[in-house]
């Protein structure tokens, strides 16, 4: 047992009249974290959370927070505590009374009871509000005074369940930063539950992605996105081109990762293999051809594979660009044009459908539906996916 | 089809619906204040029957008795209802349909089999104990209708307020205690008010289980009617009407009251 971790989860399963929901999930989040859990709905995600918190109990497997193994003791017990997704307020009391709850029901003394709870709706800047009804409150505010609620424990880690799901896209945005800068001033872990990719990728620190009850991938933002371990993972994180293919050669000689251009997918796979070799593969892939592509995994001839090209990562233009290795003509079918972004959607000559999205510029051409393009990458921003 | 201020006709019928359900029972109203000894005469206002009807020991002695039965059997049921409705709602039940089924069957089950069952079953109760027999008749008579009352509103309670007051500290029964309850009070007391109406108007049971001590209002206004047909018996069910009107008016004011929390 650390002292440098909030939580250690191992080996934790979890099946509810036979179906396992959470299956030998293993992660730990570090003192001041920001860890977000991130996978669609029925991933197991919030079954997860309510083990942590206490509401379930693992079938298998502990939970250790603080030097003890807390997988059977139930939540008022716990030293975690929750935002719910949608509050869950105590409608009948006032803003104060649900700040000081947490320190009523642990029988603080009066005077501390009024100071701390004083003090944690400042955190939250809602301090003139504690004569308030939750329900007189707009939805930010309320969503404040859930997080001034839960923290008022000193926690050792908040965990907070689809916190935005309540509120609208615009109150969304400016709640992300608030919530992030508040972390940072209070320096508690944080555990955060969504299915909203965006979300997770501004947020956290670290993103764990489940699928069927398992973390299929754990790793910082950029790591998710640049190398998504499987298609899923490429898919779900972001906007993916998922080809699929075949290994038809593989280069022997090993490629330095260091040598890899910075900021590339390639690059960014071999950080996260911490495998600082990298090998150059070429794929036939299904209605586009001969690709070449760098993977950090054992590929072997002949076996089955998934290219995972970002659409943000395709150069489309009418004329050719000879440092593009991979390069294929397309005519544009839709052009989507979205201020800063213009996303097209394009027909290769096999039929295959690809995403590509370009940044707006006034002074470049936006190409029109029927117009015959080039697609063009370089073979370290394509991801190979078993 | 235009949206608007319905057709005549169908708005004829409407009225002659309302009036067909409420003609009765105006008459009644209106005859109560009625000076003549005959209800078929309308000679001018008068209080008198009422003056009557307070002066009546007998009709006294069954407003009591209806009041005490009213009231025991109102916070006996609602007491039991509560307790089922929590039980069935938060804790896992095998079948819960079916012990659903089992709370409120009895609103459907005809009355008059309840009563003459409450006959067969009371004879192993001495016969002095009317009160309490009606008391336990009646309660059985208002479980039902409480207990849906109370989990209507325990349903529409977010069961996460109270995983939220264990996630902060609480016990189980804590979270009860500070949070369901408090929450769950306008039901309950509606319940209750709703339990005492059904009890106060209550005919069958009452006139199966109740001796003569324990004779209840209704019992007592249907005895007056098989051997006198005085206006005293239209003062005294229009009082009755009123008091039970207020008390369903108040249940659902209370009812009213929780859809803004």
């Amino acid at each position: 047992m650390s002292e440098q971790f909030s939580v250690e989860v191992k080996e934790i399963s979890k099946s509810f009249h036979g179906v396992t929901v959470v299956r030998d999930v293993d992660f730990d989040i570090r003192k001041g974290e920001f860890f977000a859990l991130l996978g669609p709905s029925g991933c197991g995600k919030t079954t997860l959370l309510r083990m942590i918190a206490g509401f379930e109990y693992p079938d298998k497997g502990s939970i250790w927070i603080r030097g003890r193994d807390v997988a059977s003791v139930p939540a008022n017990d716990r030293p975690v505590n929750m935002v719910f997704q949608h509050y869950a307020l105590f409608p009948h009391l006032s803003v104060f009374e649900n700040a000081a709850f947490g320190l009523r029901m642990r029988r603080v003394p009066e005077p501390e009871v009024r100071r701390r709870a004083d003090d944690v709706l400042g955190v939250v800047q809602l301090k003139d509000l504690g004569p308030r009804m939750p329900a007189e409150l707009s939805g930010g505010q309320q969503q404040r005074v859930a997080l001034a609620r839960a923290l008022v424990n000193q926690p050792e880690l908040l965990l907070l369940d689809e916190p935005m799901a309540a509120l609208d896209e615009k109150l969304r945005e400016d709640m992300r930063e608030e919530l992030k800068a508040l972390q940072h001033r209070i320096g508690v872990s944080f555990l955060y539950v969504t299915h909203d990719q965006e979300e997770a990728l501004e947020l956290a620190d670290r993103i764990a992605v489940m699928e069927k009850g398992r973390i299929i991938q754990i790793g910082a933002p950029q790591e998710i996105y640049e190398s998504p371990k499987t298609a899923f993972v490429a898919d779900f994180v972001g906007v993916s081109n998922l080809l699929k293919g075949k290994v038809a050669e593989v280069e022997q000689l090993l490629v330095e990762a260091a040598s890899l251009p910075p900021g590339t997918a390639a690059a960014a796979a071999s950080a996260q293999a911490s495998s600082a070799a990298m090998r150059r593969v070429w794929l036939e892939v299904e209605g586009v051809g001969r690709i070449e592509a760098f993977t950090g995994d054992g590929f072997q001839a002949g076996e089955a594979v998934t290219l995972s090209l970002r659409p943000e990562r395709i150069h489309l233009s009418t004329s050719q660009v000879s440092e593009l290795e991979n390069r294929v003509s397309a005519i544009v079918q839709r052009a989507i044009f979205l201020g800063s972004d213009i996303h097209y959607h394009v027909r290769l000559a096999s039929g295959l459908l690809l995403r590509v999205q370009t940044i707006y510029s006034p002074i470049r051409r936006v190409r029109k539906e029927g117009d015959r393009v080039y697609l063009m990458w370089r073979s370290e921003d394509a991801t190979v996916l078993a | 089809m235009k949206r608007g201020k319905p057709t005549g006709a169908l708005a004829l019928a409407s009225l002659a619906t309302l009036a067909f359900i409420y003609l009765p029972l105006l008459s009644l109203i209106v005859f109560s204040f009625n000076a003549s000894k005959f209800n078929a005469r309308w000679t001018g206002l008068s209080l008198r029957w009422y003056v009557q009807m307070l002066g009546n020991s007998d009709m006294r002695q069954a407003t009591l008795n209806s009041v005490i039965v009213g009231a025991a059997s109102s916070v006996f049921s609602t007491a039991l209802a509560a307790m089922g409705a929590v039980a069935l709602e938060r804790f896992p039940w095998r079948r819960k349909p079916m012990w659903e089924a089992f709370f409120f069957l009895p609103v459907v089950i005809p009355e008059l089999m309840m009563a003459v069952g409450f006959l067969l079953l009371f004879n192993v109760f001495p016969a002095e104990m009317g009160l309490a027999k009606l008391i336990l008749g009646h309660t059985t008579l208002n479980l039902p209708i409480v207990w849906l009352i109370i989990r209507a509103r325990l349903k529409k309670l977010d069961p996460r307020l109270e995983e939220a007051a264990m996630d902060l500290g609480a016990t189980r029964a804590m979270a009860f205690y500070k949070i369901t309850l408090p929450l769950l009070a306008p039901a309950v007391l509606g319940g209750a008010l709703m339990a005492f109406a059904i009890s106060l108007d209550d005919f069958f049971i009452s006139f199966f289980v109740s001796d003569f001590q324990s004779v209840t209002l209704p019992v007592y206004i249907y005895s007056l009617l098989r051997f006198n047909l005085s206006p005293e018996v239209n003062a005294l069910s229009t009082a009755l009407f009123v008091a039970s009107m207020l008390l369903v008016a108040l249940a659902f004011l209370l009812q009213g009251k929780e859809a803004h929390v």
